[in-house]
């Protein structure tokens, strides 16, 4: 094939640029730390990516939920471990006042049985993050007193957290429930009876007071063991998640990172190739008939 | 007989003359873009009849031709076509493809923000802090929807200028072509090939179509025609150019054709008559089925003050994407309640977490995926066509680099093989001369020793 000069000058233009083109590209995968920065670089890949960048985010959500789950179970058992320790005080004050007393003795216990059972009122209303932690989804207090009785004045709702893809747990306990108004002797009527009960004076009166004490100990500590379980599930589900999580960041770490010892050794190539291209372009530029003819 | 060398040493002393000539222009236009390495043809003269035979008369010079091939000229210019075609369509979509920043900063993110936002409203419904987030990301999202259209609606403009730009190139080399059609008709007149002019006419045509992708037939008159989905843009010395009609995005023929170009302005064409449409519709449906996803989750949702949720997003009909905003009026009327029940307001979070499952509902493509999948499928469909475009611009630059090293080989100069032809023309000019000598030596005899006898 007859070789023109010009061709000899494009030809070698076109090798060098090939090669300047393949260390630019080398140098930027390395530069970059990304395989791929546009879908067109590698289209099946940036759409892995984009899922798994998307399922990562949902399981963050998710672990976002759980952690706001625990923080309102953990509040809400704080509140009944509080009640439950007020129950006790309740029950001995009530043991107490079951024999023979003073009047001023008696005055004292049912005076400190009102005020245990304010503080009891004031934790069935305690609230997180303005929400009540025992009411439902009602936004008003979830025991107040009207007419003469103590009524439950939330509702029913069950507030979940989704925990994973499939997982929702219930993260509330309602008021009518572990306050005993479903039962029909709410911890607050329990109280006032034996209130009223000690104020009157019979000692064998205010002792069946003691069993209606230990009923509602009981729903409130069934109450606890149930957070105590949605706690844990949540804890296990959160682990899982840790998992899940670490195992997308490593699918889309191996998608889209460069494995950085293959880069380094692909821009050594392409540097070795680049000289050797440089080397052969100053000599085949060199030599014309010019400089044989005299 | 000496009188005859005389004359054969002339023509061969012309001869070399026109050879070192021919050679030296050679040399001197070895860079010159689109010029055709020349030869000289030479032919013996007519003989003439002695008595003995017949005896040569020296050698005479045709015409000056150039050593070109119209089949590898059709062949490079056909690689040219395609690969502009490709790389600057691929230029185009590459643009498209970085309006769509994803994976950082595209649709996609600001979906999987909008439900995350969602889901933290569900904790804690009530929060006006979480409400405005949402709002914004809401916002975010279809900032995201309109920037993507209006970028590729200006990315449409932008190829419509640059066709017009290379139209009127091409027309004014389209007009050329025809007058220089004209002139090489005039010169070939008189029977000698005006190179130069032909030179120009070759180089003009490599333009031409590398720019539209045109057809090149070699009439037998000399002259080129230059033809388009087979309508003429030049025939003999009359030229028709093309135009750009904005409104419509359609190539026009002189005669009100529509017209399909290859080459760059074929690569722009494509861009804005093909791959855009595609694009922009998807996006577009896209758009729609993130509107009524939305609107139709929240409107089955209560606000605070227990009436059912309103509107989240509207657009125009006609331009979706361009046009998605959100008109819920203020956070207050975030539909986040499940429940119609009184009394209100109930803060169940649970149409705030429905609507934070859109992301896995089959709402996208007209229902048959999830809106993440649709928008997956809209970024691979424009890297997909990217890629494909960048791949095929690579392939026909293998293809244009060989029909050029072909062509090239045939027409190029070789400055090495120039220099032996201008020892080969110098050797025979000195012999020509040598010749001349020769016969004047035998003059000489003839004329001043001959006759002297017993002088």
């Amino acid at each position: 094939m007859r070789i023109s000069s010009q061709t000899i000058v494009d030809r070698t233009m076109a090798r060098l640029q090939n090669r300047l083109s393949a260390f630019e590209q080398a140098e930027n995968r390395l530069a970059s730390g990304k395989n791929f920065t546009t879908s067109s670089e590698n289209v099946a890949g940036m759409n892995s990516s984009l899922a798994l960048r998307s399922e990562r985010r949902a399981v963050e959500q998710a672990n976002r939920n759980g952690h706001d789950g625990t923080t309102r179970i953990n509040l809400a058992d704080t509140r009944l471990q509080q009640v439950m320790t007020s129950l006790r005080r309740a029950r001995d004050l009530t043991i107490r006042a079951s024999s023979t007393l003073q009047p001023t003795e008696r005055n004292a216990i049912s005076e400190e049985l009102a005020s245990l059972r304010d503080e009891i009122v004031e934790l069935a209303n305690s609230d997180y993050l303005g929400q009540g932690l025992f009411s439902g989804h009602a936004a008003d207090d979830a025991v107040t007193f009207a007419a003469g009785t103590w009524n439950y004045t939330g509702d029913t709702g069950a507030v979940t957290r989704r925990v994973s893809e499939t997982d929702s747990i219930q993260v509330n306990l309602t008021g009518n429930e572990i306050f005993g108004f479903d039962a029909g002797e709410s911890v607050f009527d329990v109280l006032d009876q034996i209130i009223t009960d000690v104020n009157a004076g019979d000692p064998t009166v205010v002792a069946n007071g003691l069993d209606a004490i230990d009923r509602s100990s009981e729903r409130i500590g069934n109450g606890l063991a149930r957070l105590g379980a949605a706690g844990q599930r949540i804890e296990s589900t959160l682990g899982r998640n840790q998992l899940v999580d670490e195992t997308l960041q490593g699918q889309i770490s191996e998608i889209e990172d460069v494995d950085l010892a293959e880069a380094v050794m692909e821009i050594t190539v392409q540097e070795v190739a680049l000289q050797a291209t440089l080397g052969a372009v100053g000599r085949a530029i060199q030599p014309t008939l010019m400089n044989y003819l005299r | 007989m000496p009188i005859q060398s005389l004359h054969t040493g002339y023509t061969g002393l012309v001869a070399g003359q026109i050879g070192i000539d021919t050679t030296s222009n050679n040399i001197a236009n070895a860079n010159t873009e689109g010029y055709t390495r020349q030869r000289v043809d030479q032919r013996q003269a007519m003989s003439r009849d002695i008595i003995v035979g017949r005896l040569g008369t020296g050698t005479t010079v045709d015409d000056i031709t150039r050593a070109r091939d119209a089949f590898l000229d059709d062949r490079a210019r056909a690689a040219m076509a395609q690969s502009e075609s490709f790389a600057v369509n691929a230029e185009m979509l590459s643009r498209a493809e970085s309006l769509l920043a994803e994976p950082d900063f595209g649709i996609t993110t600001a979906m999987d923000d909008l439900w995350a936002g969602f889901e933290d409203l569900a904790l804690d419904p009530s929060d006006t802090g979480r409400r405005t987030a949402v709002l914004n990301q809401l916002e975010v999202l279809t900032g995201r929807f309109n920037a993507v259209a209006e970028g590729m609606s200006k990315l449409v403009d932008d190829a419509g200028a640059r066709i017009m730009t290379q139209l009127t190139d091409a027309n004014q080399a389209l007009a050329e072509i025809a007058d220089l059609n004209k002139g090489i008709l005039r010169a070939g007149a008189t029977g000698s090939s005006p190179n130069d002019l032909i030179d120009r006419r070759d180089l003009l045509l490599d333009d031409v179509v590398a720019q539209l992708g045109a057809r090149v037939t070699q009439q037998e008159d000399g002259s080129v025609r230059v033809s388009l989905n087979g309508l003429s843009l030049v025939d003999g010395s009359t030229a028709q150019p093309l135009s750009w009609d904005v409104a419509t995005n359609q190539l026009l023929h002189q005669s009100g054709h529509a017209m399909q170009a290859a080459g760059e302005i074929g690569g722009l064409q494509m861009f804005v008559t093909d791959d855009v449409p595609t694009i922009m519709s998807q996006l577009d449906q896209l758009a729609i089925d993130l509107h009524d996803a939305l609107n139709t989750r929240h409107q089955a949702g209560f606000v605070d003050s227990g009436v059912s949720g309103g509107a989240l997003l509207s657009y125009s009909p006609g331009t979706p994407a361009e046009t998605l905003q959100v008109v819920l009026p203020d956070v207050t009327q975030f539909a986040v309640s499940g429940v119609d029940g009184t009394p209100f307001p109930i803060h169940d979070g649970d149409n705030a977490q429905s609507l934070s499952r859109l992301r896995d509902d089959l709402f996208g493509g007209g229902g048959t995926a999830s809106l993440l999948d649709a928008a997956r499928e809209l970024v691979a469909e424009v890297g997909g066509r990217t890629a494909g475009s960048r791949a095929a611009a690579d392939a026909q630059t293998d293809l244009l680099a060989s029909a050029e090293l072909a062509r090239g080989a045939a027409h190029g100069i070789n400055l090495d093989e120039e220099m032996i032809e201008l020892i080969r023309y110098q050797r025979a000019y000195e012999a020509a001369a040598r010749v001349v000598t020769a016969a004047d030596q035998a003059l000489d005899t003839l004329i001043n020793r001959t006759g002297i006898v017993g002088r």
